[in-house]
């Protein structure tokens, strides 16, 4: 249900409370994985492939092995599993052949640092290089060589369906309507292709992870990941192994994910070399090199777009074809491409959708799960054909936007269920409204928009403890990741709101797989929404118990009683005793009240193949400026309005918005790796892979919309996923109202939009 | 060949005992146990590992140890670890809602401090691109320039 | 390039020039660290592999900055950037060396690079000798047997490389001052507007005399092997009145001149045009004062 806001009390939701972990983080004491020490510490480093496509035809460690204070050296053989939640197609190192740039092919574990790096050099592996293969439009054709000629022999997600002898991972399509007959009704039919580079998340802490194994067999690993429990059955599921074999612990701080740190990365090498250390823990630490070549990639991608519309402006008939690059192993390569095919048509009402999404090896580095999980790609071609479209035919692309956007009962344009809970259109009118979109603007200056709705996993699982002790104070529980999106505070303030305890006497855990309970992962922005849920029934069901205990020492009945500011009271009256004194006065030799929540959405299917939950909308609008004589381009304002059901921490969100327009920024104008003719990465540092720095941010305004969710909690939805989705769009949209020069191909860097300016002035003859 | 070096960290004496290797990073966390100031690139193209080196502020990744004798060395444990006596940019950051994953932060604070120190009254511009340095890949940077303005202000009252 | 730790070396801090020919020339493979932000980088990209690390900021009188009563000016080698950024007196009387200054790295990198650094690392696109060889800078170079001066637009030899001779240490750039009512800017051409190692960067010097352009310094960065000046554009337009045809066929000259590569960073094309764009920006800008408050960024 959406608009019909209930005026609650809240003493902490919809607060913008300062950040539980702010402090830790600003005095320097918050602990990261690399601050983890212990005192038998090996160092790990790895010897990774110079080579995109090769056989491995000999691996020489003996020189390696001689040098002092070496303790293991593990090569594929030594560690023959193969991992990947939606195919298990990755080795933990390279096994018989390699099949990107920076695979890692051995590793060492030595006393220090140094010593691992200088052994490592000793390794001499002998290549021999085979048929490389970069563009993913080339890797579908029939005949190309293949990237995993085992393809048919992998385990795999029920909805990921590998097309054998090919390099095609997986394949989707979604089909709403009857495609050609919307087109036959359209009157005027628009059709392109766009591109999308392969870029990086640029998480400021590398990638890192410390193993040990330990006598009874069990392996433990600290690691920054997003899903402690997903891992934990990604390792079981590649090992072979019962999960009570295997521990996952988080450190306490991640310093940044954006989708990254999840699944198989540096843990498969860690784990080799722990296996081999006789119990002694192993830490690797990524240089900046290696997270660029060898962690995890955004995916490139190639969209074509057809799209009819009436001349009344009904869109009519979306057809799209989707093929993304997974690189060398798949990692999230399939559920991103499924996701970027049903999200990235875009929130408009369209009786008549086809649209086919391919997953294709290639021998570029890994692809796999990014902020916005293949929607931004798929959004790109989508909304800048929408904006297209409008301009042939003389639209405002707000006002076209409007006309078409979805509604409270709209149906979903793939897959066909009925919407809830939708702030659209508020978005791009507040959005709009913001930007002074209509104003007039000198030369070279223009306004764009854009606007997406995205999906959240489904269905996914979360489940949560809370307790509280005899003084009143309480615990989350919870396998919850802080990625640096707040969520530690946001699930106190839940907890606090319910079980009526103050949001000062609530902590948090961190994950730890043997004592926090089951969560899918902390992606997809489902955490507020899912794991808020479990908190809140768990608070509910500690709350119930402790006003069951309080009911007969008031001398009143159950319905009665409600919990707030740590007490119990009668409703409307006077008594109260606080939650402390409950708890002592019924257990005088001590206990805890343990509540305990579940949340798992009733929605029939595996992993990934169900309608969503619950949808995020949103739309941003852009000014910009640009400089004709150098192309540069300069972001003066962007207006960024994003639905995300009930904001349990404005401040908080208006953080997760700020960020993410921030990063779809440095994908629009100044992001993208490059690699060399043998598929070498050409700027894996931060010279050469530009971010935007302070000087380049834009001012921003974050706008929240609250079209509540009945079974969110406190109405809440999700936000961190969709905040860089419509930015690159909205910028190219902005280019193309400044200068008519409309951008296919992202990035649009200065010199792009020089030469395409060059040309067109060359064309018109000026 | 190890060397030993004597420098001041924090407003205390620290000694060390390191190859020449070793930079200024390494001997703050792996030595001196000192992990506020984070490792992001090793290159001095992140700012991660920005400390106050003699009142101004270094990437302390570029620095050998070697380098140090007799020199002072504030990292963000030095600027206050008492939560009732924080320091402007910390309350500051805390206040403005300027930190997320907080991995750029420590980095970010001391350049910050090391701006202020020096130009007590800046623009937005000027802090934008004196903090130029510190890459944040999670807020946009918006809160930070916030934060940062907001501590200016509070230093310059509470200096009158 | 495969990134990784510091080996190999050992360290030495002399504590006088001599100290430091003596182990420049005893020592295959020595290299001098000044501020260390191009070479502890250089050394983990494995670019440079020195067998000894020489820090000479402990040899005195190397970080002075000194303007005498005719204006001219003495730079040590070890002068910060950021000194120079922050010397009212730079500012004054060099605003294109102040802006150069500004426009290099960032405020940490600036606290530790030197201008000695900046010189000798002979990064084509080095921030600070476009502008000191405009202003007609000479090199002081120090060695063993005896000291020398080198103009500062013959001081580099390639990417790289210097005339610097395995023991000898540059001390010192000497900058004349600049003739009376002289013109100057500098511009930096990057994607970002901060951190960026420049696609085109160029100082440009000029004086009038009765309206007519004389002694015009254009000098280029980032677009050859070493920095360097536009004789061509110079030439174009020595003796001319500055109006937008003129400095256009100026530009037009800097442009051909130039010998850009393609990289990472850009295309050959696209510098060769964008030398063209800086060129008739660096006249504008020297010209109006309100532009020269850009503090240096071409766009």
């Amino acid at each position: 249900m959406t608009a019909t806001l209930e005026i609650e009390k809240h003493s902490t939701v919809g607060k913008s409370i300062h950040r539980i972990d702010a402090l830790e983080k600003v005095t320097g004491h918050a602990i990261y994985g690399d601050d983890i020490r212990f005192p038998d510490l090996l160092y790990g480093k790895v010897l990774r492939s110079p080579h995109a496509h090769a056989q491995i035809r000999s691996i020489d460690t003996s020189e390696a092995e001689k040098v002092l204070g070496v303790k293991a050296i593990v090569t594929g053989k030594d560690a023959p599993f193969r991992g990947g939640e939606a195919i298990r197609d990755q080795p933990f190192l390279a096994v018989g052949k390699v099949r990107f740039a920076g695979e890692a092919v051995a590793a060492v574990a030595a006393e220090t640092e140094e010593i691992a790096e200088h052994a490592i050099e000793l390794i001499r592996v002998e290549y021999e290089q085979l048929p490389t293969l970069f563009d993913a439009v080339e890797a579908m054709k029939p005949g190309a060589p293949l990237i995993h000629e085992e393809l048919h022999t992998y385990a795999h997600m029920p909805i990921v369906n590998p097309v054998p002898n090919t390099n095609i991972c997986a394949k989707f399509e979604f089909n709403q309507g009857d495609v050609e007959k919307g087109f036959k009704q359209a009157d005027y039919i628009l059709e392109e292709t766009f591109t999308f580079p392969a870029g990086h998340h640029c998480q400021i802490e590398p990638f890192m992870a410390i193993a040990q194994a330990d006598i009874s067999g069990r392996v433990t690993i600290w690691v920054p990941n997003d899903a402690p429990h997903r891992l934990r059955k990604d390792l079981a599921d590649a090992m072979g192994v019962p999960f009570e074999r295997l521990r996952v612990i988080s450190p306490p701080y991640m310093g940044g994910g954006f989708g990254g740190k999840g699944g198989l990365k540096v843990e498969m090498v860690c784990i080799a070399l722990a296996l081999r250390t006789d119990y002694r823990p192993v830490k690797i630490v990524l240089t900046r090199e290696e997270t660029f070549t060898s962690s995890l990639t955004k995916h490139q991608a190639v969209v074509t777009v057809k799209t009819g519309v009436k001349k009344d402006g009904t869109i009519t008939a979306s057809r799209s074809k989707l093929v993304y690059n997974t690189g060398a192993y798949a990692e999230k390569g399939p559920t991103v491409t499924l996701h970027g095919c049903e999200s990235g048509v875009g929130p408009y009402k369209i009786a008549n959708v086809r649209v086919e999404g391919y997953t294709i090896y290639t021998n570029r580095p890994v692809a796999g799960a990014l902020r916005g999980y293949g929607l931004p790609q798929s959004s790109f071609a989508h909304e800048s054909l929408i904006d297209m479209i409008a301009a042939r035919m003389g639209w405002d692309p707000v006002e076209f936007r409007l006309k078409n956007a979805l509604e409270e009962g709209s149906i979903n344009p793939t897959r066909g269920d009925a919407l809830t809970s939708i702030g659209l259109k508020e978005c791009i009118v507040k959005a709009a409204k913001t930007i002074e979109w209509g104003k007039p603007r000198p030369p070279n200056r223009g306004v764009g928009i854009a606007c997406e709705y995205k999906a959240t996993k489904t269905p996914s699982g979360s489940a949560a403890f809370i307790k509280v002790e005899q003084d009143g104070g309480a615990t989350v529980i919870t396998s919850a990741v802080e990625v640096g999106q707040g969520i530690k505070t946001i699930l106190a303030q839940i907890a606090s709101e319910e079980l009526g305890v103050p949001v000062e006497r609530i902590t948090v855990t961190s994950p730890d797989t043997d004592y926090t309970p089951f969560d899918a992962s902390t992606t997809a922005s489902r955490a507020t929404f899912h794991m808020g849920n479990a908190v809140r029934l768990a608070a509910k069901d500690a709350k119930e118990q402790i006003l069951t205990l309080a009911a007969p020492m008031l001398g009143v009945g159950l319905g009665e009683l409600e919990a707030a500011n740590g007490e119990v009271c009668v409703k409307g009256g006077n008594k109260k005793m606080t939650i402390a004194e409950v708890i002592r006065r019924k257990y005088r030799a001590g206990l805890t009240i343990l509540g305990r929540g579940s949340y798992y959405p009733e929605i029939q299917g595996t992993m990934f193949s169900a309608r969503s939950i619950f949808y995020m909308y949103g739309a941003q609008a852009v000014d910009l400026e640009v400089d004709p004589e150098t192309g540069k381009i300069r972001i003066i304002k962007i207006a960024a309005a994003h639905d995300v059901g009930k904001a349990i921490n404005p401040k908080a969100c208006e953080g997760q918005i700020e960020g993410g327009v921030v990063q779809g920024m440095g994908t629009a104008i100044f992001e993208e790796v490059k690699f060399d003719s043998n598929g070498k990465m050409l700027n894996p540092n931060f010279r050469d892979y530009r971010i935007p720095t302070a000087s380049d941010a834009p001012e921003i305004v974050a706008i929240i919309v609250e079209a509540t969710h009945d079974e969110g909690p406190f109405g809440a939805k999700g936000i961190g996923e969709m905040t860089l989705v419509s930015t690159p769009t909205a910028i190219a949209n902005a280019i193309y109202n400044a200068t008519g020069i409309r951008i296919k191909e992202l990035p649009v860097t200065q010199e792009k939009l020089f030469t395409l300016l060059k040309e067109r002035n060359t064309w018109i003859g000026r | 060949m190890k060397s030993i070096v004597k420098f001041r960290v924090n407003g205390e004496q620290a000694t060390v005992h390191v190859e020449p290797t070793k930079t200024l990073l390494d001997v703050l966390r792996e030595d001196l146990f000192l992990t506020g100031t984070k490792r992001g690139c090793d290159s001095g193209e992140c700012g991660a590992c920005t400390v106050i080196l003699n009142g101004q502020a270094v990437h302390s990744c570029l620095i050998l140890a070697a380098e140090l004798s007799g020199q002072d060395v504030l990292t963000v444990e030095g600027l206050s670890s008492d939560p009732k006596e924080l320091h402007p940019l910390q309350k500051a950051f805390i206040e403005k809602g300027a930190v997320q994953c907080g991995f750029c932060t420590p980095g970010l604070i001391m350049t910050a401090k090391a701006l202020l120190d020096s130009n007590p009254n800046p623009t937005e511009e000027q802090v934008r691109y004196g903090i130029s340095g510190n890459l944040c890949r999670c807020t946009g940077y918006s809160k930070i320039v916030e934060a940062i303005l907001t501590a200016g202000e509070e230093i310059q009252r509470s200096n009158k | 390039m495969v990134m990784g730790g510091l080996r190999g070396f050992e360290y030495a801090e002399p504590t006088s020039l001599k100290e430091a020919f003596s182990i420049l020339g005893r020592n295959e493979g020595a290299q001098i660290l000044a501020g260390g932000t191009d070479l502890i980088l250089g050394m983990r990209e494995r670019k440079f592999e020195p067998r000894v690390v020489l820090n000479i900021k402990k040899i005195p009188d190397l970080n002075r900055i000194q303007i005498d009563e005719h204006g001219r000016l003495r730079i040590g080698a070890l002068v910060t950037i950021n000194a120079l950024d922050s010397s009212q007196a730079i500012r004054t009387a060099f605003p294109m060396l102040a802006d150069a200054a500004h426009n290099l790295g960032s405020y940490q990198i600036r606290n530790r690079a030197t201008v000695g650094g900046n010189l000798c690392n002979a990064s084509p696109a080095a921030d600070t000798a476009p502008p000191l060889i405009a202003l007609g800078a000479i090199a002081k170079i120090a060695g063993p047997q005896q000291e020398r001066l080198v103009k500062l637009e013959d001081f580099f030899v390639g990417p790289g490389k210097t005339v610097l001779s395995k023991d000898e240490v540059l001390v010192e750039v000497d900058v004349p001052s600049p003739p009376k009512g002289s013109w100057s800017a500098y511009l930096k051409l990057g994607p970002r507007n901060a951190m960026d190692i420049a696609t085109v960067n160029a100082a440009l010097m000029f004086a009038l005399s009765e309206q007519e352009c004389v002694d015009a310094r254009i000098v280029l960065g980032s677009v050859s092997p070493i920095p360097m000046r536009s004789r061509r554009a110079e030439a174009e337009i020595r003796g001319k009145p500055i109006h937008d045809n003129t400095v256009g066929k100026a530009a037009e000259a800097a442009s051909e001149e130039c010998s850009p590569i393609s990289d990472v960073r850009a295309s050959a094309e696209y510098r060769r045009e964008m030398v063209r764009v800086v060129v008739r920006r660096l006249f504008r800008n020297a010209l109006d004062s309100k532009s020269m408050k850009s503090g240096g960024k071409a766009a």
